[in-house]
């Protein structure tokens, strides 16, 4: 009879420990929010810890008490997560999935997967006032799940820096359109990747008077393998393009606001919009809700191009309203969007100087890795041609050791 | 008539039905132009000058302009064959755009007669150019 009773608590201790460790694998599906904090307390609460088990019934309560309030706490922490679709969160952000793909054609049936993390969240409510939200509710395809385009649903470039999705109609919920200023943007993905970025552009997030932009050189994005050529304007191929601008954002070296974006891109795709948009809050003092996706095609760490949103707030629409697909090519250059290497039938005057240029910023070693693999590199060649740099730290984080053939 | 037109770096001047910018000094620079007469818009434009009194405001303001009103276009088909000057502000900014001002229409029969820069609210430069017709030059 005893033995049957041990083994018995032996399976039921097994078994709190299994639940318990479903709770903990929970938090990062629910990403970090205060719902972690009840995940981890339902955790806490079933597993069976001794010192835990004494200190509960010091205050009394059973076992059986433990495990329904661990229950309770695991399902008020699922349903206030960030991730439900039963809370709305209005400063979430969406992530580019490798494989989410959105019919340009039709309405968007994606999954809105928010793991962006808040840099700016301005006081007071900036809820939608009534008239707005009825205002809002008139334009049809609005109010429906963002998701982001992908490539092959977007016509080949040809000639035009950037093409109308949806005609022209972003994809804004309600809870994203606020009339105070907040930003979002994505944690890098595991290739160095940006995600996207969402804010309420308005006088508040805006740089002051005064501010002067600061220094964006230390941040190496995916793909940054810089090239010049006699026939690209400034003769550089790429810029760090903002995603959200600085002019909207004040934002500088936020490595999860840069990718690797060509010249064209930045200035005739993308600058465009974000000055129309510049200009009108400076002018009317209104919010604009403004989402940049950027478009990856597989596992390329080089963005195909970037998707442009904006709504303005207050006045419903009527001053801002688009949704376009801005291509990240360089007329003609071409452009290997797996790597970010490039080649051109004007004068390349160098590319292998960006990699001496690039292998040492504000104190942070520039290194080469592979997708798979255990080392990294000094000279990207060796790395093979799908590497891409990564900072030394960086490189040491993910358990690499150094290439016997190049950085010894 | 005497129209006025805002374009961007390309000419551009409208994108999906919006106008690609304004300015509140640009406003008063126009409201200095037409002191001594009518300025005419429709319904549209009218909004951004937040209905001002003094501007007559009509969707058929062009067919009831007289020879010597002011028409400051946005949306809607400019009438060049009907103007005897063109007032064509810049904005001296890129901004998207999918109508255009074709300003080579200016050249068989305008002049251009003066051309003057100034600094808006949000703008740093805006370029100012007036186009006469040439038969009412002198």
């Amino acid at each position: 009879m005893k033995g049957m009773v041990t083994s018995m608590k032996k399976y039921s201790n097994i078994i709190q420990w299994i639940v318990a460790v479903f709770f903990l694998l929970a938090i990062p599906f629910s990403g970090l929010h205060a719902s972690s904090l009840l995940l981890f307390a339902a955790a806490l609460l079933i597993a069976p810890i001794k010192p835990l088990r004494e200190l509960l019934s010091k205050v009394k309560i059973k076992n059986g008490i433990a495990v329904l309030l661990a229950v309770i706490l695991f399902f008020t922490g699922i349903v206030i997560s960030p991730e439900s679709n039963i809370s709305s969160a209005p400063t979430e952000s969406t992530t580019v999935s490798d494989t989410t793909v959105l019919d340009i054609s039709t309405q968007p049936t994606s999954t809105y997967a928010p793991s962006g993390e808040v840099v700016t969240d301005l006081p007071g409510t900036g809820e939608l006032p009534a008239e707005l939200t009825t205002l809002f509710e008139t334009h049809s395809r609005l109010g429906t799940e963002a998701a982001p385009v992908s490539s092959p649903d977007i016509p080949a470039y040809s000639g035009s820096a950037f093409v109308k999705i949806n005609n022209n109609t972003p994809f804004f919920s309600k809870d994203e359109l606020k009339t105070t200023g907040y930003e979002s943007y994505s944690p890098l993905d595991r290739l160095g990747r940006c995600g996207v970025a969402l804010a309420c552009v308005g006088r508040d997030t805006m740089p002051g008077e005064n501010e002067e932009r600061k220094s964006i050189g230390s941040i190496i994005p995916s793909g940054w393998v810089q090239a010049q050529y006699e026939n690209v304007p400034g003769k550089y191929l790429y810029n760090r393009c903002h995603l959200i601008g600085w002019q909207l954002s004040a934002e500088n070296a936020n490595r999860k606001n840069l990718i690797t974006g060509t010249k064209y891109l930045n200035t005739k795709g993308m600058l465009p919009f974000e000055n129309m948009v510049a200009d009108y809050i400076k002018e009317t003092g209104n919010h604009v809700a403004y989402r940049i996706t950027p478009v990856f095609e597989g596992e390329n760490l080089l963005a195909s191009g970037v998707q442009m949103e904006a709504y303005s707030v207050e006045d419903g629409g009527e001053g801002i309203c688009f949704n376009v697909y801005c291509y990240n090519v360089q007329p003609d250059i071409k452009i290997n969007y797996q790597t970010g290497k490039s080649s051109g039938t004007a004068a390349v005057i160098t590319t292998a100087r960006d990699e001496t240029l690039t292998t040492e910023r504000n104190n942070e070693k520039i290194v080469y890795r592979a997708p798979t693999g255990k080392r990294y590199h000094l000279i990207s060649t060796c790395a093979g041609k799908n590497s891409y740099s990564v900072t030394l730290s960086q490189a040491k984080a993910a358990g690499l050791t150094p290439c016997q053939k190049c950085a010894q | 008539m005497k129209i006025i037109i805002c374009t961007e770096k390309s000419n551009g001047i409208m994108f999906s039905g919006r106008r690609l910018s304004q300015d509140s000094v640009l406003r008063e620079r126009i409201f200095e132009l037409c002191k001594d007469s009518t300025l005419r818009m429709n319904n549209y434009s009218a909004k951004q000058f937040e209905n001002a009194a003094g501007i007559a405001v009509s969707e058929d303001f062009l067919n009831l302009a007289a020879p010597d009103d002011f028409c400051f276009i946005e949306n809607a088909e400019i009438p060049i064959e009907k103007a005897d000057v063109v007032y064509l502000f810049n904005w001296n900014r890129d901004y998207p755009a999918d109508v255009f001002f074709d300003v080579s229409q200016l050249s068989p029969d305008f002049k251009r007669s003066s051309r003057e820069f100034f600094s808006g609210t949000s703008h740093k430069k805006i370029t100012l150019e007036v186009y006469k017709r040439k038969n009412l030059e002198g």
